[in-house]
Parts: C-alpha cells; structure tokens; sequence
C-alpha cells in the first residue's frame, strides 16, 4: 500500500511552486549514505513505494534503508473526455513535493559499493535527476 | 604535525563579494576568541579541502594570521559539496577544547555470521581534550560484539589520555541484532482508506446525525 497521510485538513491543495533549494532534510542523518535529488519536482507515493522494493530487494535485510520523503501533497486530476470547467477535479494520487537537496532514501549497514549498486537501482525508478551523498 | 593554512585578510563583505572570492578558488572564513577581535580572512579552497579530508581539527595558520586554531564550524552549500565558509578559533597551549570526534568501527562481528546485522546508534561523540591532543578518530573493535550484545561508549579503544568525553559511559554506540521481518501487508486491512480522514468533517456513517 502506498503511503498516504492519516488525516487532512483538505482534500484538495493548491499546485504551488518549487521554488529555490532545500535548506532542510538536506543531509544524510540516519545511514551513511544518502540519494540526493538534484532537481525539484513531484514523486508519487506509488513512485517512493517502487524505489522502496527496488531498494529492499537488492539488501535483502542487510542493512537500513530510511525514506526521508512523505507524500503529503494530493494531485487531482479530471477524468478523460469531460468538458472544461465544473471546478477542480477528483485526487488522484499523493506526492511528495521534493526542492533539488532533498535526501529521498537512506542506507546504513553496507558497503559503500553495494549502496552504489542499490542506488543506481533506485534512481532509475525516480523522475528527478539524483546523486549519492555520503554522510558527511 | 598539523595542517597548514595560508591565510589573507578579507576587507570586502558581503555576498556579492564571497562569490567573487570562491569563483577564485578561495573561501571568506572568520577568526575568534581569546578575547581578541574577529577577524574576516580568506584562504585556500585547495588548502582547505585538504585538511578537511585529512580529518584535522586543529590546523595552523599561516601569513596574516599565526598560531593554531580549531575548525570551530564549517558551512556548506545545499548539496554539502563545496565549503561556503569556515569558522576558525583560536587556541593556545593549555586550553581546553570540545571536538566532536568521530567513532570507526573496526573489525567484523561475530553475530554477524549468525544472521545479524551491526547497527551503529553513536556515530559522533564529544570530547574536551587539548588542542595538541585531538584525534581524527576514535576506533572502536566490533570483534567481540556478539548477536544481541551492545558496545558502548566505554569500549572506545584509542581515547586520549587527557581527553573526557562529554558522554555518559554507559551510552550504546554499536548494537548486533537480527534485521527486522518485514511483515506481508493485508490488503484487506487498508481496504476502504483510500481517502484520508479529513480533520473536522463528521462521518457519514455516524449513528444519529
């Protein structure tokens, strides 16, 4: 199941911009080395989910591996084929709404070159251009 | 023998100007205490790397500025790739400085060949020692840390003579244990939440409403 808050305030939220870099949750904290997102954008709770199995698959239950990130965000979209207008659509999904810095995902517990490995896998499942990040 | 850092002075401030100054390979940094006045400095980016990968806290000044000073603070950008600016302090003979010093683990555990995994709950741990005496590191052995056994900050192997560390003994710093079973989610146990709840409206389904 995806990740999704428990509860809201709204439903709907407004799309907003992604503006300037992270200036928290920038570093590596829990693991020693760190997936680091190089631009801004949206990442899907289905998305977080996948790099997560694509992750946990490849450690195998050596090691940790830590999600920074939590779709609090909801996107709606309006279905197919209806005319313009009559307000904002239905959610659709939830996102997390990532500034290029942001750590995404944590490993502890393994090498350094299996936490290369594992993230290599993981980046190819993420829509933003991202970089390893040792702890510092 | 510690590192040296070629330092001049800075007599222009501001953003503007630290962006010149790192474009030419130097760093705006900032030198204080004992007492004296603050002094705005520029130094090597290259020189300053360097001592950072070496692991040194206390290095040497040189030019301008003589004398040892500790890293005090050392700013990064957003990617925590390149050094925005230093903050230097001063130290003399017969002080005492509080250093945050890294802990290595070394060795391989031997609950590891059991099926555990090592997790290290400590990675940093402060100390007040003399400035002459600060370790890059301090080691601790993981070869004697069996399945479910802790080591603590007390099984620290290398501490310096005359440093204290600013931690209780008895705080854990590295524990063996089996990695936790992920457990199969119930689809049907989060069935009907797809939606969350929203603070404030009733439910429908509320008897009497």
């Amino acid at each position: 199941m995806a990740l999704m808050p428990k509860r809201v305030k709204h439903r709907k939220s407004q799309r907003g911009r992604i503006r300037g870099s992270a200036t928290r949750g920038n570093r590596v904290v829990f693991g020693e080395f760190g997936l680091q997102a190089l631009e801004g954008g949206w990442i899907s709770a289905a998305t977080i989910e996948a790099g997560r199995i694509a992750a946990q698959q490849y450690i195998r239950g050596e090691g940790k591996l830590y999600i920074r990130i939590f779709p609090h965000k909801s996107i709606t979209s309006i279905p197919l084929e209806t005319r313009m207008g009559k307000g904002k659509g239905e959610p659709d999904y939830w996102a997390a709404t990532v500034r290029p810095g942001t750590i995404l995902y944590e490993i502890g517990g393994i090498s350094e070159q299996a936490a290369k490995i594992c993230f290599a896998r993981l980046a190819h499942k993420m829509p933003v251009k991202v970089r390893m990040a040792k702890r510092k | 023998m510690a590192e040296v850092l070629q330092v001049e002075t800075r007599k222009q401030f501001g953003k503007q100007h630290n962006r010149r100054l790192r474009k030419s390979g130097k760093l705006p940094a900032v030198l204080y205490g004992h007492g004296k006045e603050p002094v705005s400095l520029s130094l090597s980016e290259e020189q300053f790397s360097t001592s950072l990968r070496h692991g040194a806290k206390v290095v040497e000044l040189a030019g301008v500025e003589q004398g040892q000073v500790l890293l005090q603070d050392v700013q990064w950008d957003t990617f925590q790739q390149k050094v925005l600016h230093v903050d230097l302090l001063r130290v003399e003979k017969g002080d005492r400085v509080k250093v945050e010093i890294p802990i290595v683990l070394r060795g391989v555990a031997p609950g590891t060949n059991e099926g555990g995994g090592v997790e290290q709950l400590l990675r940093r741990v402060e100390m007040e020692t003399s400035p002459a005496s600060v370790p890059e590191q301090l080691h601790l052995s993981i070869n004697r840390l069996q399945l479910g056994g802790t080591l603590t900050v007390a099984d620290i192997d290398d501490v310096p003579e005359d440093a204290k560390l600013l931690v209780e003994d008895s705080q854990a710093c590295v524990q063996c244990g089996m990695p936790a079973v992920e457990l199969e989610e119930d689809e049907s146990a989060v069935e009907g939440s797809s939606e969350p709840e929203i603070v404030g409206r009733k439910s429908e389904d509320q008897p009497g409403e």
